[in-house]
């Protein structure tokens, strides 16, 4: 049983998230605010925690540090600051992923099951590694020619598995549409137009819980497409 | 303003201007009739003479005219004086040429006698003759002895008298002596005997008074010449004509002489009147007489010839009888038939029955008549023509004027010929001048006044009406100078007009061209009436008279500097009173090196002390301007937006030092306000970060209880519909609280660029890749072109997706289904554009610029998604980047441009990019007020602080 801590201090939400994340049978306690949430941890085990960032008493930002001093179970901040700095500021001091109000409830869910698969499976893989390229929650073996997300496989074609692919390979590496062309295709770049675009967005609506804010393949605007090293 | 609107009122005033002009010239017609047609010509006895007849005088009988007065007393006048002439020359009615004249006698009857003793009578004729043939004199020149003792001896007691004051004095030539025997010796010494012979006889003279004489004179002294100047005085005491004295050289006098020539003998045979008389007063006053007589009867000879045939019988209109009793003779002058013998009772009956007659008796005191002529009149006529006392008088004018040719006669057919007529010019007249002002008021009233199209009336001038009122008056001034003289030139061309043929500089005026020459003239006066007159009216009506003239503008001028100085009479104080003193002592030590200049120890320290204080007089220009240079500067920076800049105070003095005190204070001041300007747009920013926020809270539940209701499958039909739409209206609400935030930001340039170099093309490329679906969605096809090499720009990659996101999202929205889409990119000139054309699904009845205004959609209704700031966030996004963005609507084609400068060399911008962070890494962007800090824009917030940012969320 894995439980799953909900620190919000609007009651509504809670029960929303709880009802989504019971469905997956997941056990929920729920926390109104910081301290509530920190009681809860001394008392129970839990496996993750949706700690939302506004909060009385105690704020989630400080709750979460306090958090940190004793645990490293995942984190997913709920918060309704979108900006880049919040973003920034919740992972930096031990989020592990950090989700913006109002969010959609299954991508909540796909998050939540993300974070704790990789929590839960942490190190689990280690096998030939010359041919298994990972970032995080992302594996792609080229002896079997198989991609997983959080160990779950993905369907691709061969196009898109030789894209992610070289892009895998080439961690950190910023390739642009017309490099990527003449390197999957073996042609010139001239009239390529939005081919590998295309391509590059159905690879991530494969692997990436919301395509529009990608985890593992980045679009670099103007410049290319990358794969960050983690 | 130009010809082509020349509205119905101006045509009219034009017309009315004609209209005037033709009333004026025939204004001057008229005068012209009554002016050429006033003047009469009279030819009477002196010549021609030019009479005017009044208007005023129309209605008046000739007879009571001026030129009937006047006529008539001139023949009165003419008639008392030929009958004196006819006296002294006629004897019974004839010209008598044998009359014998006494020419002493004559001269003291007509009082020119200077008491002559001595008389000489001469024929009337000869007199006559000589007066014709003129007088001639010969000149003597002798010395002043040889004058004195021309006709003898003259020294003698008996020719001298004691004055009241005992002075010796000459009396008169009472004795007059041979030739002396010894001249220059006093005659008495020797020759007491001459005296004692001619004691008894004395010469009438007192044998008292001529022993006293004599006494003094053998006492007193005095030498012959002395004598002589006493004789000689008294000679040119006399007032005699003819003598001159002369002096020459060696300053001795002579007397010069003149002497009548006699041409004709006297009725003695004489013609040598120095013998006759025998000194030189009485020969020089009968000389004076006769040369008088001669003059007077030649003249009145003439007179007489034209007076007696102008008057004689039945040729003139004027009739008269004059007798006068003369030696107890009765003389009877007259110019009418059988009267000599008449009775005076007889002759006065018949003069009684003209209309005009004048009946005069002194003697009687009968004075009768009915002319204007008064008896004071008539009676100085015969005094001055010594009429003896008995003299009757009787004067008439033939009013049938029977007698033609005469003066009364041609007058009283002109006058009758004109007069009449006059009335009739006069009406005219009248009637044409009351035109001429109706029509010159209608005119002023309408001057300068315009109506425009909707109605309203507005003040206008011409070219002519804006030159300088000076000038006005100057050519008013030309035009009255003209007009004066071509009125002078009227008025002796109207009297000329009665002589036929009048001649005026050198011309022959015939009467077409005098006439003509009035209308001229009136059309000349009504023309520079009108050009002056309605140019005032239009000054005064638009208000400029004054302020557009010279004087105006410089009394203006004065005015201004005046009140200049006295605003500034610190300045006067501060710089004139020590600039002049300056001046003044340079003046001074010039001067006194100058007045020293010998003294070269003076001189030197004067020159050292002059050098000394131009060098510090320029010291404290060169500083002083040295300082206002760094003021200047000081506020140069502050004004290029660095407002934190102090000027060193300390440094500066007097009048700077106040300046820049101020400047600091007016620099924190706008510091200050930028801060707060900031801070409130910041604050502004805030709030509505902090509204969505609070949106967004109770947004989450709704969206997942919406999600759960949905999850439930409601059976019925329309609960499920409604929660699509609650499902697609929570959705809008998201994206409208995300878009609003950012554009609050963008708008208040609350918004960090990290800009980087990106190819706008591969940028295009991308997002059409993520937006692929939506566009299939809408059935759009994208035809993405490029032209030139590839288009480097120099932006921050997240908002350029941002603007290509919005434009494309755009476009799927409102492009016609099943069109295409065309995006072309050019790198052309420096520039990287892309364009974006779509077919728009709705009509667009909004100008493009409204397009981009916040909240503003293509279709009114907004019942298609979005939050209506999509274009407005995307140009806000690109303005903030340096770049343009321009919309494009012809018909349903909507097309949108933006554009960026190319970005060619990264080096330089790297380096640049590089101080930028090093300078103020925390530097907002500021689109107002600091324009120049787009180096330090592009700063990682990655590296900021995060315990910073947290309190700055907080």
């Amino acid at each position: 049983m894995i439980n799953i801590l909900i620190c919000d201090d609007d009651k509504e939400i809670v029960d929303a998230i709880e009802i989504y994340l019971n469905n997956d049978g997941y056990q929920i306690f729920k926390a109104y605010d910081g301290e509530q949430a920190l009681n809860i941890m001394k008392k129970e085990e839990i496996h993750l925690v949706l700690m939302d960032v506004m909060m009385p008493k105690l704020d989630g930002i400080r709750t979460t540090l306090k958090i940190r001093e004793t645990s490293s179970v995942p984190i997913i901040m709920l918060s309704a600051k979108s900006e880049d700095t919040d973003k920034i500021l919740g992972l930096n001091i031990g989020a592990d992923d950090y989700i913006t109000k109002p969010f959609n409830p299954l991508e909540l869910v796909a998050r939540v099951k993300s974070n704790l698969r990789r929590y839960t499976s942490l190190g689990s893989m280690n096998t030939d590694s010359r041919y298994i390229y990972q970032v995080g929650g992302l594996t792609i073996n080229d002896e079997t020619k198989q991609v997983t997300v959080d160990d779950e496989p993905v369907k691709m074609t061969p196009i898109e598995y030789q894209i992610l692919l070289l892009l895998m390979k080439n961690q950190g590496r910023v390739f642009s549409i017309d490099q990527i062309y003449e390197n999957i295709w073996n042609e010139d770049a001239v009239g390529a137009d939005n081919t590998v675009a295309v391509h590059i967005r159905h690879i991530r609506e494969k692997i990436e819980i919301n395509p529009k804010e990608p985890k593992y393949l980045k679009v670099v605007w103007g410049v290319g497409y990358k794969i960050d090293k983690q | 303003m130009k010809k082509t609107r020349l509205d119905s009122t101006q045509l009219k005033r034009m017309i009315f201007c004609f209209i005037q002009h033709l009333i004026a010239a025939g204004i001057l017609l008229s005068v012209a009739s009554l002016m050429l047609n006033s003047y009469i010509e009279v030819n009477s006895i002196e010549g021609s003479h030019i009479y005017k007849i009044f208007p005023v005088e129309n209605g008046m009988e000739f007879e009571e005219s001026e030129i009937y007065q006047d006529l008539f007393r001139a023949s009165v006048s003419d008639i008392m004086q030929l009958v004196a002439i006819k006296n002294q020359m006629e004897t019974e009615g004839v010209f008598d040429g044998e009359k014998t004249i006494d020419i002493t006698d004559f001269a003291r009857q007509i009082g020119v006698d200077g008491g002559c003793r001595f008389t000489v009578g001469y024929e009337l004729d000869d007199l006559i003759k000589w007066g014709k043939r003129g007088t001639t004199y010969t000149t003597y020149v002798m010395t002043m002895s040889e004058f004195i003792n021309y006709f003898g001896y003259v020294i003698y007691p008996e020719n001298f008298t004691v004055d009241q004051y005992g002075q010796l004095a000459f009396d008169g030539f009472y004795r007059v002596g041979e030739e002396t025997l010894n001249t220059g010796e006093y005659p008495f010494d020797d020759m007491g005997q001459p005296i004692e012979s001619a004691q008894p006889a004395y010469y009438g003279k007192d044998a008292g008074d001529v022993s006293i004489v004599y006494e003094k004179m053998q006492y007193s002294g005095l030498w012959q010449n002395e004598f002589e100047e006493m004789v000689f005085s008294y000679i040119m005491s006399q007032g005699l004509e003819g003598i001159e004295l002369l002096k020459d050289d060696q300053d001795r006098t002579s007397v010069k002489v003149s002497l009548l020539d006699c041409i004709y003998p006297d009725m003695d045979g004489n013609t040598d009147f120095l013998k006759k008389t025998g000194n030189w007063v009485d020969c020089l006053t009968l000389q004076k007489n006769l040369a008088t007589a001669i003059r007077h009867f030649s003249d009145n000879y003439q007179q007489y010839q034209v007076w007696n045939r102008a008057y004689q019988k039945n040729h003139s209109n004027v009739k008269y009888v004059v007798r006068l009793q003369e030696d107890s003779q009765m003389k009877t002058f007259s110019n009418i038939d059988d009267i000599t013998n008449m009775e005076d009772e007889d002759i006065t009956e018949i003069f009684s029955e003209y209309r005009r007659y004048l009946i005069y008796y002194p003697d009687n005191l009968v004075f009768m008549g009915n002319t204007i002529l008064g008896e004071d009149e008539l009676y100085g006529y015969l005094r001055d023509y010594n009429y003896p006392e008995i003299t009757h008088i009787w004067l008439a004018v033939d009013t049938n004027y029977s007698v033609p040719g005469d003066a009364f006669y041609n007058a009283e057919a002109l006058f009758t010929r004109i007069v009449p007529k006059s009335w009739w010019i006069l009406i005219a007249l009248a009637v044409l001048s009351l035109a001429w002002i109706g029509i010159g008021f209608y005119l002023t009233v309408t001057a300068g006044v315009r109506e425009n199209k909707d109605g309203t009336r507005e003040h206008f001038l011409n070219h002519f009406d804006k030159i300088w009122t000076e000038f006005l008056i100057l050519f008013s001034g030309i035009c009255v100078y003209f007009a004066y003289n071509g009125y002078q030139y009227l008025v002796r061309l109207a009297e000329m007009s009665c002589v036929t043929e009048a001649e005026m500089n050198g011309l022959r005026m015939s009467r077409i061209y005098e006439y003509l020459y009035f209308i001229a003239y009136g059309l000349f006066l009504s023309i520079a009436c009108g050009i002056i007159w309605y140019s005032i009216v239009r000054r005064v009506k638009s208000h400029n008279l004054l302020t557009d003239s010279f004087f105006y503008r410089i009394v203006l001028l004065f005015s201004k500097v005046f009140s200049f100085v006295f605003r500034h009479s610190n300045s006067m104080v501060s710089i004139m009173l020590p600039y002049n003193l300056y001046l003044f002592l340079n003046f001074i030590g010039l001067l006194g090196i100058y007045q020293y200049r010998n003294r070269k120890l003076i001189s030197i320290l004067i020159l050292v002390g002059l050098v000394a204080l131009n060098g510090i007089v320029g010291v404290i220009l060169f500083k002083n301007n040295a300082e206002r240079q760094e003021i200047i500067a000081g506020i140069k920076r502050i004004r290029d937006g660095e407002v934190d800049f102090k000027l060193e105070v300390d440094s500066l003095h007097g009048a700077n030092r106040t300046l820049a005190d101020a400047v600091n204070n007016i620099g924190e001041g706008i510091g200050k306000a930028v801060k707060t300007s900031m801070k409130d747009e910041q604050m502004k920013t805030d709030l509505i970060t902090n509204v969505s926020h609070d949106i967004k809270t109770p947004l989450t539940s709704i969206i997942n209880y919406i999600d759960l209701l949905k999850r439930l499958k409601l059976k019925e039909e329309p609960a499920k519909g409604y929660i699509d739409i609650l499902d697609s209206k929570a959705r809008r609400l998201k994206q409208l609280t995300d878009d609003l935030v950012e554009a609050s930001k963008i708008s208040s340039g609350n918004i960090i660029l990290n800009n980087e170099r990106l190819n706008l093309y591969e940028l295009i490329q991308q997002g059409i890749g993520e937006m692929a679906d939506k566009l299939e969605d809408s059935k759009l096809t994208v035809i993405c072109d490029r032209k030139g090499p590839a288009a480097y720009i120099y932006a921050d990659s997240r908002r350029m997706w941002r603007v290509v996101e919005n434009l494309l999202n755009n476009i799927c929205k409102y492009a016609l289904e099943g069109t295409r889409v065309y995006i072309d990119i050019e790198n052309e000139g420096g520039r990287v554009s892309a364009s974006f054309k779509n077919i728009s699904k709705q009509q667009m009845n909004i100008q493009p610029d409204e397009l981009t205004e916040r909240f503003i959609r293509g279709d009114s209704a907004r019942s298609t998604e979005g939050s209506g700031l999509g274009l407005s966030i995307a140009k806000s996004l690109v303005q903030a980047q340096k770049g343009e963005f321009v919309i494009y609507l012809d018909g349903d084609l909507f097309k949108v441009t933006i554009s960026f400068p190319e970005f060619q060399k990264p080096e330089q911008l790297m380096l640049s990019a590089g101080q930028g962070n090093i300078g103020n890494s925390m530097d907002r962007f500021e689109v107002t007020l600091s324009p120049r800090d787009e180096d330090s824009k592009e700063t990682d917030r990655n590296e900021k602080d995060p315990s910073e940012q947290n309190e700055a969320d907080s």
